[in-house]
């Protein structure tokens, strides 16, 4: 008998506070649902086996990550609030008789519930909607389904695992509270005084000058790679002024409201004003990660949507071309075009010996060298060169007029000794150009942008960071023999030729189907790298179909991430939002109940009443709204990283997102509310 | 001229089932003439409360009317209700009810601002107002700043300042210590002395001695009531806490 009295008063106090814990229950349960989903699908043999499945794997499991540090801090912060509303109640059990460790016990107990509870049905609901969760997955993968329900061990026990840890967390917090507290204090900890809240002018202009520095850097970003530490600087100086600008900015901003007696003393604007700067300085900090949070699932949601709709686009701007070969040969270089063409008829013969027919061929050969540039001198790199500092170091590249005409589909026509000059990542004033002292080329003209040459790979060539020259010549066949004569031995692994050989096969042969595999296509060039004697010592196609799947699996599986966490965050945002309402309801009852007494009617008190919460339900939403148009040109820059050049499909994703989220922003507000209006209005007839 | 008039007043409060009747006020009819200072005693239950929130227009009565200024407060619609009790009533309550969230003169200027009034109008008429009720100096404090006395003090300006036919006090000393209670009785006969009509409900026999007239109230019913005649303060103490213990133990009338 006496052991049950505890196990039931936390029991009673639970079901009598239902109204509190439901809600925090419900979206435990619902953290740890979507855990076991994402760590059940880093486990799923199912998606191992796909194409592109472990770096799937590896997304999910990133994603439970993110989510296990997420869900501990959310559900530890709103806890506290919990237990704030609930000192009274045990200050009253303390002063009845009951001391420090029976309300520990207590404690224990409804902890124990609520982990237990939120444990059992959020990975019985994990485990009922895994397979679901799977099959959307690997619908978006576009790859086949099958079904059979299954429970995973490793994925339940790390749920359990981790969700433990954080309610042991939580009880913790809780134990401490209780032990530190008095019961006096404990019983009247709601009732204390509160002091008007003071506009701080130099918080709120700390937050102004924040924000404007994160947009700024924001917007001024060129490179996001190369600037990382900006990109996440701007980030982090966001979230600051964010938190400033809510707690400290909306204050001043009520503060000086106030000050102007005019606008102030009006009926709309008197209560509203008042009660708003009381409201922002308890609110201020749960607005500002309402605000947060809504942008979170903005961005990650129109990014991701983005590049899971634009993977064709990409894959179409990375391969133009179904098949893409590129050879590399080093010394002793093929005397001329002779060498190519029979590597390209060697790799058109299908597994049935019969010649396959390619279209769309895009077909382009370019000579690459090392060196390092003084003046108008360039020098090709000595193999281990010990005083060159390897910083030094540009590449150059030369690319025939004919391949360079073809691929951009100009119709350049230099004389012999004339050349084009792209200078990309560094700057090149001279007229000519002179190459180990055997080469001089007259610069004819510029280019100012590399878009005639985006379908060449030689851009990509020198991984990103390194100065490159590119030069179209009209003499390359001479050229190159002159330049290959004045190389000594230590320079001749620094030149080499490259062959590049794109197109798509014709034809309806059974043989196309096979020949696509890309496993095919690597036994080929293996043996022809056989063939040739150590020359060709780089040799490596592309097939786009084996791309595909690779594409998708990572731009669905981040999609699919992006849209489990941004499920969570909508579900801290909703129980924060509600936690909001439910503390502010209590706090405005009595001054209702007041006003209406005073000869305020019932409808003045709900235009008051809308007019507060619709400025509070809107200034989250327009933050996220601002943000994400500030972060805008800085994700269209990571997105083009990804190769998605789409920018009117980000725009439109991006607007269709912030629509639709503001449509399920509004019902989450409509549904708390209620909660609010039920409580005020409680009161108020008397 | 009468102020107010209630005729034949009756209050039934019904559970929500209807099986459990209660009566709080059983049949009230009085008077109050402009001008007067009127103090309504009673026991807890003896339907004073109920009495003033009718008054109030915070309730309906069962049967009955309420006239103000000749005017039927049960044919007033619910929605001018509000308006009309802003613009002819003044209350004062005993746990004042100020709202934290303004300053004292933010307060005081509430039903004004409620009726739509301009500053410069609403300022002119709070400083005369502020300095005889001796809070010019607090006007830009918080309620929870200043003492209950100053706080009632700040009620009554705010009841006063539309200029209301009737103030309606309840239990107006009942949260305050025995100095701030003398300030306040004596503020109330200053401004009745200005004209102020004011009606009063009350436990305490030293607020019910310095009105005009007390009515005692007793199980619904208006069951005796004592004119000041010509009796000072103490004298009329004694009548009323004579009439009390009459009221208490035995039946007579």
């Amino acid at each position: 008998m006496k052991t049950a009295f505890y196990p039931r008063l936390a029991v009673d106090s639970m079901k009598k506070n239902r109204q509190l814990y439901l809600p925090f229950i419900l979206a435990a349960s619902g953290m740890v649902l979507i855990f076991y989903i994402l760590s059940y699908l880093a486990h799923s043999a199912f998606i191992r086996v796909l194409r592109g499945g472990s770096e799937l794997s590896s997304i999910m499991n990133f994603g439970s990550i993110i989510l296990a540090f997420f869900s501990a801090i959310f559900l530890f912060y709103t806890h506290s609030f919990l237990l704030r509303r609930r000192k009274t109640e045990f200050g009253l059990y303390n002063i009845l008789g009951m001391d420090k460790r029976s309300l520990a016990r207590i404690l224990i107990w409804e902890t124990l519930i609520m982990a237990t509870v939120s444990l059992i049905s959020g990975s019985l609901g994990g485990i009922l909607l895994s397979k679901l969760a799977e099959l959307i997955l690997l619908r978006l993968v576009k790859s086949a389904v099958s079904f059979s329900l299954s429970i995973d061990l490793p994925a339940l026990l790390n749920s359990v695992v981790v969700f433990m840890l954080i309610f042991a967390l939580i009880l913790l917090q809780s134990l401490l509270q209780i032990w530190r507290s008095n019961p006096i204090e404990l019983l009247h900890s709601q009732a204390t005084g509160e002091k008007p809240p003071r506009g701080n002018w130099v918080l709120a202009l700390a937050g102004v000058l924040l924000l404007v520095t994160a947009y700024s850097i924001a917007l001024s970003i060129k490179d996001p790679i190369a600037a990382l530490f900006w990109f996440f600087l701007a980030v982090i100086l966001v979230i600051a002024a964010t938190y400033l600008l809510f707690i400290a900015g909306s204050v001043t901003a009520c503060r000086q409201l106030q000050k102007n007696k005019r606008f102030y003393y009006q009926k709309q604007h008197f209560v509203s004003l008042s009660s708003m700067a009381y409201r922002m300085k308890r609110n201020g900090a749960g607005l500002a990660s309402i605000a947060i949070l809504c942008t979170m699932v903005l961005v990650m949601l129109s990014t991701t949507v983005c590049l899971y709709a634009g993977t064709e686009d990409i894959l179409r701007t990375r391969f133009p071309r179904e098949l893409s070969v590129s050879a590399k040969i080093s010394q002793p270089l093929p005397a001329d075009d002779s060498y190519w063409e029979t590597l390209q008829q060697q790799l058109l013969i299908a597994p049935d010996q019969t010649q396959l027919s390619a279209q769309n061929l895009l077909s382009y050969q370019y000579a690459y060298m090392i060196g390092q540039v003084s003046g108008d001198q360039v020098r090709i790199a000595e193999e281990e060169d010990p005083v060159v500092p390897t910083s030094d170091l540009i590449s150059v590249i030369i690319l025939p007029q004919q391949d360079y005409n073809q691929i951009s589909g100009s119709s350049l026509d230099l004389a012999p000794g004339q050349a084009l000059l792209y200078a990309n990542r560094l700057t090149y004033a001279a007229d000519s150009l002179t190459i180990n002292d055997a080469v001089t080329l007259q610069i004819n003209q510029r280019l100012s942008t590399a878009d005639s040459l985006a379908e060449v790979e030689i851009i990509t060539e020198a991984a990103g960071y390194t100065p490159e020259l590119v030069l179209v010549v009209s003499d390359y066949a001479s050229l190159l023999t002159r330049l290959q004569q004045s190389l000594n031995d230590a320079q001749q692994s620094n030149l080499y030729l490259s062959w590049n050989y794109a197109f798509d096969l014709k034809g309806s042969d059974s043989a196309i189907a096979e020949s696509q595999q890309l496993s095919y296509w690597q036994g080929k060039l293996d043996t022809l790298t056989a063939q040739s004697e150590g020359r060709l010592y780089s040799l490596s196609v592309n097939a786009v179909s084996e791309e595909r799947s690779y594409y998708y699996s990572t731009y669905s599986g981040l999609l699919f991430m992006a849209a489990l966490l941004a499920l969570v965050f909508i579900l801290a945002t909703v129980l924060i939002m509600y936690y909001k309402q439910l503390s502010e309801g209590y706090e405005d009852q009595s001054r209702f109940a007041i006003m209406q007494k005073i000869g305020m009617t019932t409808q003045d008190i709900r235009q008051s009443i809308n007019s507060q919460i619709l400025t509070v339900f809107l200034l989250p939403l327009l933050a996220a709204g601002l943000h994400l148009a500030f972060a805008f040109p800085m994700l269209q820059k990571l997105l083009l990283l990804f190769g998605l050049s789409n920018h009117r499909l980000f725009v439109s994703v991006a607007l269709l997102c912030f629509v639709l989220f503001t449509l399920f922003y509004a019902l989450i507000y409509r549904v708390t509310s209620h909660v609010y209006y039920h409580i005020v209005s409680k009161n108020t007839k008397a | 001229m009468d102020i107010l008039e209630v005729r034949t007043l009756k209050k039934v409060y019904a559970n929500r089932l209807g099986a459990n009747q209660v009566q709080a006020l059983k049949q009230v009819d009085f008077k109050v003439e402009a001008g007067e200072y009127v103090a309504v005693m009673g026991e807890s239950g003896s339907g004073k409360t109920t009495l003033l929130n009718i008054l109030a227009g915070l309730d309906q009565p069962t049967s009955g009317q309420v006239l103000l200024e000749g005017q039927d407060m049960g044919q007033i619609k619910e929605k001018d209700l509000a308006a009309f009790r802003r613009d002819h009533l003044g209350f004062v309550f005993q746990d004042f009810n100020l709202l934290d969230t303004f300053t004292l003169e933010d307060n005081i200027y509430l039903p004004l601002v409620l009726a739509g009034k301009s500053y410069a109008a609403m300022h002119s008429r709070l400083q005369p107002l502020t300095e005889q009720l001796g809070i010019s100096q607090l006007l830009n404090k918080y309620p929870y700043e200043v003492s209950g006395g100053q706080k009632q003090r700040a009620a009554v300006a705010r009841a006063l300042i539309t200029g209301p036919r009737l103030i309606l006090a309840d239990e107006p000393t009942g949260a305050l210590d025995s100095r701030a209670t003398d300030e306040l009785l004596s503020l109330f006969n200053q401004i009745n002395h200005q004209g102020q009509t004011i009606l009063m409900v009350t436990h305490s026999v030293k607020a019910a001695s310095r009105s005009g007239r007390v009515l005692f109230i007793k199980d619904g019913v208006i069951f005796h009531q004592l004119y000041r005649g010509l009796c000072d303060d103490e004298q009329f103490y004694q009548k009323i806490s004579d009439s009390l213990t009459l009221l208490t133990t035995g039946e007579a009338r």
